[in-house]
């Protein structure tokens, strides 16, 4: 118990991300205002009691807009991972396990992947599948799919050698449960660990894409893209700029930092258990 | 070996591992693990495999397991090749082969409880229903001397014994006929290890089990066994009941092991300390792979392979020293 | 708590500076989950030159922690409660830093159970051992140091010293490592080495020369040697004292002769007769039932050994015996405690 207050990073980015989700939710049953709605007699506007955080440039309420981007930070996040989970822990899995030629071909596919940078794959896959919330997910996911291969990869290498492994062999288990039931379950905890902090990299990248405004498109709003609209008004009304820019930091940090106090927190209890056998 | 029935055989079974090359073009090399093995296990009995680390006694419990597939030669078990068997046969004799592993903090999967871990052989291989399985389990685990509450718990709340016990039931519950135990008792304490080759000896005259019983310590293997085969290298160099090979040693080194053995009861005999150490299996020296140690060397020893001297009806040698003594 | 009962009084005189290993009343806990456990209870030994001691045990009957204890190398969570370790005459633990550091890196020296593991894997071997040698003897020339090695690497049985002297630790053989670790602990001269398990990780055939050599060794200069072990028979080999430890505390002290030929503790004659006897193939071994207690499920009264005794009295589940001379031997026991003393 100590130990767990003693692991600050957990404690701070649980609470970061705890904030956000507690938006998220709020914002399905209440919203200030619609986000699309524009209210062209107050463009702009500074704080006010109607406006907690003002308004855009076509007067929409930027408190709604935050509170609505977050669906799509999220959505897209968890969406673009758990993607790019599955189908990187299916190779690494192969890979890891089966090794030999299969493997090769598995990491050299992963190599070629890596070669490209990644926003860069992103942006070949809009051009060619169209601007679309679905194609960004799909184009994030593909662009996850490398470091969870291998990480599955590497642990299916080292579990397959332990003699549990081979104990559950020689009672005659098929691969097939020896994968999924017997090795799978060991890696869950650094694959918890990628997991998260694959979100927040999946969702820098989606604002990245969406403030070079390829990625969400006009209406819908996106934290990326509010930072691309206010980027002509910087100077006039700096606050337009700076909300959506502080709620990705929460973000990107939170999950950062949920990422790193986990894995101390697992790396703990795990040498914790191996002292104690 | 006559009164018995041979249950499983091995002729000229051979593992190699291929080494990785360090080198782009360079000869493919391989780690001789085993190098061309007879073994005759008598139905029924303890059949003892010793021999130091490297010899390829591990090799070979893993290879009859089924958990590595030979390089060459042929096992047959009842007299069946098992090699070319079909499908569902092949599975259904290897159900009768089980093996218990040395290391008992490596051998349980610690993410899963003890129940599961019993319980998933029983999933794949029968079509008990969930209550009989449950059933089949809590008897195997009162066989290993533990009880029904083991069944919720994980491996690391166990100690070593008692893991060594779980691995016992697990390799029970298919009802096997034949079990490997890979040092089976190495990492255990010694009160601890008295207690599990109780077990061992208990089981096996309650079901009649077969035993190839493989580890480094002699006194172990010498209480343990009814034959014994010693390893050196990829090759059986001497093998008997276990009276004749640890009474009336012939092969030098086995005469060096048994007297390495360092033993509570001091038994006043000269130690013989062999000179220098096992060589490299992937380069293994031609001729009698001893003859590098071997304080009885001769000239045709570092040549030509011994061969295979029957001293009496169960005992045999192979070494160059024995030929035409007779 | 019955540990802190006592503090010990032993006033070792300044000028006791001979060469010899004391330890006096040792009682140490272990600090865990916020409670002190008792590890060691009054340990009582001594070493003199030219000896080899066995202590002897299971996993968990505080052998290790012992060896530990004289080295200096103590995990946090442990902590002494009374007693002293003399080495040479002078306290390990109440010297101060400078002194203690001076004690442990020349007078005494450790052989690791695990050769594969205490040697550092990018560094050559000899290059290993000249740095030990350096430590302590910052004056020394390159040439000399190297010359020392060599020498030390040639006492300990090692063939083509010159070539070994430039490889890594992966390429010689498991016999090759416990080799160099053993001439790194001698290279210093030492007068305590403390060898935890060094043959436990070797095949037969090598530990048998592994023993010789550290017989021969401790002959040729007369230091002294702690052998710990699980194996009696590797007791039985190379030392000449022995000492049976059971929860921390030692239940049988005495002649390797005494002790194993004609056990008397409950717990020594279990451990004996644990050991299977290829000349009673027929027969069950006779074994001690249940297994070690792990440190915090240990009792606080009564004989550690009392849930797994066959010869346990209502006596032992409630007092502690004392250690007693019984038979030129020391035995901690209530069967033999009172009515044989002296």
């Amino acid at each position: 118990m100590r130990n767990k207050c003693r692991n600050k990073n957990l404690v701070i980015g649980t609470v970061l991300i705890a904030f956000l989700l507690g938006m998220l939710l709020v914002s399905f049953f209440y919203l200030p205002y619609p986000p699309n709605k524009m209210d062209s007699a107050n463009i702009l506007a500074m704080p006010s009691r109607e406006h907690l955080l003002g308004t855009d440039n076509f007067g929409r309420d930027i408190l709604s807009r935050i509170m609505k981007g977050s669906w799509m930070a999220f959505g897209i996040g968890f969406g673009a991972v758990i993607i790019g989970m599955t189908i990187g822990v299916i190779f690494g899995a192969i890979a890891g396990y089966f090794g030999g030629w299969i493997d090769e071909l598995v990491m050299r596919l992963m190599d070629a992947k890596m070669a490209f940078p990644g926003v860069i794959l992103a942006l070949v896959m809009i051009t060619v599948f169209g601007n679309g919330i679905g194609n960004m997910i799909l184009a994030l996911g593909i662009m996850a799919i490398p470091r969870f291969c291998r990480i599955t990869r590497t642990g299916f290498m080292q579990i397959k050698e332990m003699e549990y492994i081979k104990a559950a062999k020689s009672r005659g288990i098929s691969d097939f449960r020896i994968m999924v039931f017997h090795i799978l379950p060991n890696l869950s905890s650094s694959l918890l660990v990628t997991f998260t902090l694959g979100i927040s990299s999946a969702i820098l990248s989606e604002a990245g894409l969406s403030f070079l405004g390829l990625g969400i498109q006009p209406p819908h709003p996106s934290w990326g893209r509010m930072l691309f609209e206010a980027q002509s008004y910087l100077l006039t009304d700096p606050l337009y700029a700076v909300v959506p820019g502080i709620m990705i930091t929460i973000l990107v940090l939170g999950f950062n930092l949920l990422g790193d106090g986990l894995r101390d927190n697992l790396d703990h209890r795990m040498s914790q258990r191996e002292e104690k056998s | 070996m006559n009164d018995h029935k041979i249950l499983m055989e091995t002729q000229e079974l051979k593992k190699y591992y291929p080494v990785p090359r360090k080198k782009l073009f360079e000869k493919k090399q391989y780690v001789k693990a085993v190098d061309g093995l007879n073994l005759k296990i008598p139905k029924g009995c303890t059949y003892g495999l010793v021999g130091e680390s490297g010899c390829g006694k591990s090799t070979v419990g893993q290879v009859l397991a089924g958990i590595y597939s030979a390089s060459e030669g042929t096992v047959f078990y009842e007299g069946e090749a098992l090699l070319g068997l079909p499908k569902e046969k092949k599975k259904q004799i290897r159900r009768k082969i089980q093996m218990i592993f040395q290391d008992p903090y490596s051998s349980l999967n610690p993410k899963k409880k003890i129940g599961w871990i019993l319980e998933e052989p029983l999933k794949t291989s029968t079509h008990l229903k969930r209550q009989e399985r449950k059933q089949k389990v809590i008897e195997v685990l009162q066989q290993v001397g533990l009880d029904q509450n083991y069944m919720d718990k994980y491996p690391n709340e166990l100690s070593g014994g008692q893991r060594q016990r779980v691995s016992i039931a697990a390799a029970l519950l298919l009802d096997p006929e034949f079990i490997i135990a890979d040092e089976a008792v190495s990492a255990l304490d010694v009160s601890v290890q008295a207690q599990i080759l109780n077990l061992l000896k208990k089981l096996q005259r309650e079901r009649n089990l077969t035993y190839l019983f493989i580890s480094h310590n002699l006194n172990v293997v010498r209480f343990m066994s009814d034959y014994i085969g010693v390893m050196y290298l990829g090759h059986l160099v001497e093998y008997g009941t276990t009276e004749e090979v640890c009474d009336h040693p012939l092969h030098p080194y086995t005469k060096a092991l048994l007297s390495s053995v360092v033993d509570v009861k001091d038994r006043g005999e000269k130690r013989i300390i062999l000179e220098g150490e096992v060589p490299d299996p992937v380069h293994t020296p031609k001729g009698c792979p001893f003859h590098t140690r071997c304080s009885q060397v001769k000239e045709c020893c570092k040549e030509e392979k011994p061969e295979w001297n029957m001293e009496k009806e169960n005992h045999a040698v192979w070494c160059h020293n024995l030929r035409g003594e007779k | 708590m019955f540990w802190k009962k006592k503090k010990s009084t032993i006033e070792v005189s300044k000028d006791y500076t001979e060469k010899s290993l004391i330890v006096k009343d040792l009682t140490m806990t272990i600090h865990s989950q916020g409670k002190d456990y008792p590890a060691l209870f009054d340990v009582n030994f001594q070493i003199s030159p030219g000896q080899i001691v066995g202590l002897v045990g299971e996993s968990g009957c505080g052998k290790s922690l012992t060896s530990l204890a004289v080295m200096g190398l103590l995990p946090p969570a442990a902590k002494i409660e009374t007693g002293h370790v003399l080495i040479n005459g002078q306290d390990l633990y109440s010297s101060s830093e400078k002194e203690r550091c001076a004690l442990q890196g020349a007078k005494v020296s450790m052989i690791f159970q695990d050769p594969m593991s205490a040697l550092n894997p990018l560094m050559t071997v000899g290059k290993q051992i000249e740095e030990s040698y350096r430590i302590h003897h910052p004056s020394a020339s390159k040439q000399e140091a190297k010359e020392k090695v060599l020498a030390m690497m040639a006492k300990v049985g090692l063939p083509r010293v010159s070539e070994l002297y430039k490889e890594y630790p992966h390429q010689l053989s498991g016999g090759m490592k416990q080799r160099i670790m053993i001439a790194m602990a001698l290279i210093n001269e030492p007068d305590l080495i403390i060898a935890d398990e060094p043959t436990t990780a070797l095949d037969v055939t090598i530990q048998a020369q592994i023993l010789d050599l550290l017989k021969k060794l401790n002959e040729e200069s007369n230091s002294m040697i702690l052998l710990i072990s699980h194996d009696l028979g590797v007791i039985q080999t190379v030392c000449s004292q022995v000492m049976v430890m059971y929860g921390g505390m030692i239940v049988e002290q005495g002649e390797v002769k005494q002790v194993l030929q004609h056990p008397m503790h409950p717990y020594t004659r279990g451990l004996l007769a644990s050991i299977p006897d290829p000349d009673k193939k027929e027969e069950e071994i006779v074994c001690v039932p249940g297994s070690v207690e792990a440190l915090e499920e240990r009792k606080n009264e009564g004989c550690p050994f009392f849930e797994r005794c066959q010869e346990a009295v209502e006596r032992c589940n409630v007092q502690c015996p004392k250690l007693q001379y019984v038979l030129n031997r020391q035995i901690r026991c209530e069967k033999y405690g009172g009515h044989l003393d002296e």
